[in-house]
């Protein structure tokens, strides 16, 4: 099974699927980094046989790292899907590329998924028991990467949307 | 029912284009941004729709109720300021069995006459509009008050007053009308009855409470039930509310989303404008339920620009931007964790 590690967290997916860290693959590396505010999400996923869609996976662990301030952080996923997107349509029409039947497989994939996977602290706080809240955190990701995908997905360990088909655990 | 309304050098809005759906709408945007002006103009054009004669005087009578609606100096106080002259221009769109469209406009400098475009003609369903104070508890009196004295308040009191001046339905009229009762009066604990012209809470166990005894929040739904009641609140009618969510608590308002979305559901549209992300959510939420049986909602965001107000508008709340309660709310959550991060470094430090 595809096993990708960010952090604390592990995302294993059924066989079925193909999976990048993007920021790994050399494409990258050497055309994009460069560019300096180009980054991509950490995770590009989909399953082969029976599923059309391309996942573009978000990982943010507030227990581990600092947080980013809440408007920051839907901006920055929003230029990293900008920017996988971009990424992906390149490599498919480079054969040289180490990424490059990934990215023609995921070009073919009809719709476009994002989720954002985060973790966070509990608080002991009757008014915040959770400082992103969930419903607020997936409207305001809609908000922003509507026109890749309008039904943006918003996780975390204790929540996972039936959607889903990975699953997610921590160290 | 109101199709679409597009507007030109209105009050705030430079430019604007509604197009509501025949079910549930909600306005959202900061204070000053327009959302009330949308809703009285929706309203006013409704209402002349409903009490129209055809052409004759019809000029005058556009402009008498836009001044008794939004209570301006003189009716060219309506016309967006800025450089060179405008002319404020309104067109709207009802659709009952056929479409019908009005068309006016009027100048800075109007008074009592607006330049008709297309005129209405056949007469249209009646139409509500609720303010955000509730009228049940001063309803005596206060009709032929408004009539005969100079009082500073704008005519939707007024209208709302003579809606509910009518008597109750009977007959089949009244049995399909206890579809959106029956659910209504169980929350209010009773029925709403007119007696002797003042207005009283029958409640279902212990005898009665007069209107001005029955909790504010309450009072307001009292109004809806009412007029349901009386025939007022039909289908093809649209109704209007500004900040439905006043005086209730949370708890009420999942209630009132509730209301709203079976009186759409029964063919009434419905306009209403909100500050709270609450019952926003709880719209979008209950929306969303009842999406199987063809339930549309429309949301409109309104936020400012260079050019006077922009609208944003979609089918759910994910579409459009900005949603200013919401993000005030993430703002607060920031200034939480910020606090307890700092105080929890700080600590750290008297430790150490």
């Amino acid at each position: 099974m595809p096993d990708v590690v960010e952090g604390k967290l592990t995302f294993t997916f059924p066989n079925s699927w193909q999976v990048v860290k993007y920021d790994e693959t050399s494409f990258y590396k050497k055309h994009f980094q460069k560019l300096g505010a180009s980054r991509c999400v950490d995770i590009v996923a989909f399953e082969t046989e029976v599923d059309d869609q391309l996942w573009l996976l978000e990982v943010k662990d507030y227990r581990q790292n600092k947080r980013t301030k809440t408007e920051d952080l839907f901006l920055e996923i929003a230029r990293k899907v900008r920017d996988t997107l971009a990424n992906l349509y390149l490599a498919q029409r480079h054969e040289e590329a180490d990424c490059y039947d990934f990215a023609q497989l995921a070009s073919r994939k009809q719709t476009i998924r994002v989720v954002l996977h985060l973790e966070q602290p509990q608080k002991p706080s009757k008014l915040y028991p959770q400082v992103v809240s969930h419903t607020n955190a997936q409207i305001k990701l809609r908000q922003v990467v509507r026109v890749a995908d309008p039904h943006a997905l918003f996780c975390e360990i204790a929540k996972m949307p039936a959607q889903c088909q990975w699953t997610v655990t921590s160290k | 029912m109101l199709k679409s309304l597009t507007i030109k050098n209105f009050t705030v809005f430079s430019k604007a284009e509604f197009d509501f759906s025949p079910g549930l709408n909600v306005i959202i945007g900061a204070n000053g941004l327009g959302k009330s002006h949308i809703l009285k103009l929706g309203y006013s054009c409704s209402w002349l729709w409903n009490s129209s004669s055809g052409g004759l005087d019809l000029s005058k009578r556009i402009a008498g109720k836009l001044v008794k609606i939004y209570r301006p100096d003189s009716l060219g106080r309506l016309v967006r300021r800025g450089q060179g002259h405008h002319r404020a221009e309104v067109q709207v769109n009802f659709l009952r069995q056929k479409p019908n469209r009005l068309s006016f406009s009027f100048a800075a400098n109007s008074k009592s006459e607006v330049s008709l475009g297309m005129i209405l003609s056949i007469n249209g369903p009646p139409t509500i509009f609720f303010p955000t104070k509730e009228t049940l508890s001063t309803y005596p009196g206060f009709a032929s008050l408004y009539r005969d004295y100079h009082i500073e308040m704008d005519e939707t009191y007024y209208d709302l007053c003579l809606a509910l001046e009518r008597p109750l339905l009977r007959g089949p009229r009244y049995e399909k009308a206890r579809e959106l009762l029956d659910p209504l009066e169980k929350i209010l604990g009773g029925a709403v009855r007119n007696e002797n012209g003042r207005f009283i809470l029958q409640q279902s166990g212990n005898g009665k409470l007069e209107m001005p005894l029955v909790a504010e929040g309450i009072r307001k739904l009292a109004s809806v039930a009412y007029l349901i009641a009386n025939g007022s609140l039909t289908d093809q009618s649209t109704l209007y509310w500004d900040e439905p969510e006043t005086n209730l608590n949370p708890l009420l308002i999942v209630k009132l989303a509730e209301i709203l979305v079976k009186i759409a559901q029964q063919g009434t549209q419905i306009i209403i404008a909100t500050h709270s992300l609450f019952l926003l959510k709880e719209l979008d939420l209950q929306l969303k339920i009842a999406h199987n049986q063809n339930q549309q909602g429309r949301f409109f965001a309104l936020a400012p620009s260079e050019d006077g107000v922009v609208v944003q508008a979609g089918n759910s709340i994910e579409e459009v931007e900005p949603i200013t309660a919401l993000d005030v709310e993430i703002d607060q959550a920031e200034r939480y964790e910020a606090l307890v991060s700092e105080v929890g470094q700080a600590g750290g430090k008297r430790n150490a």
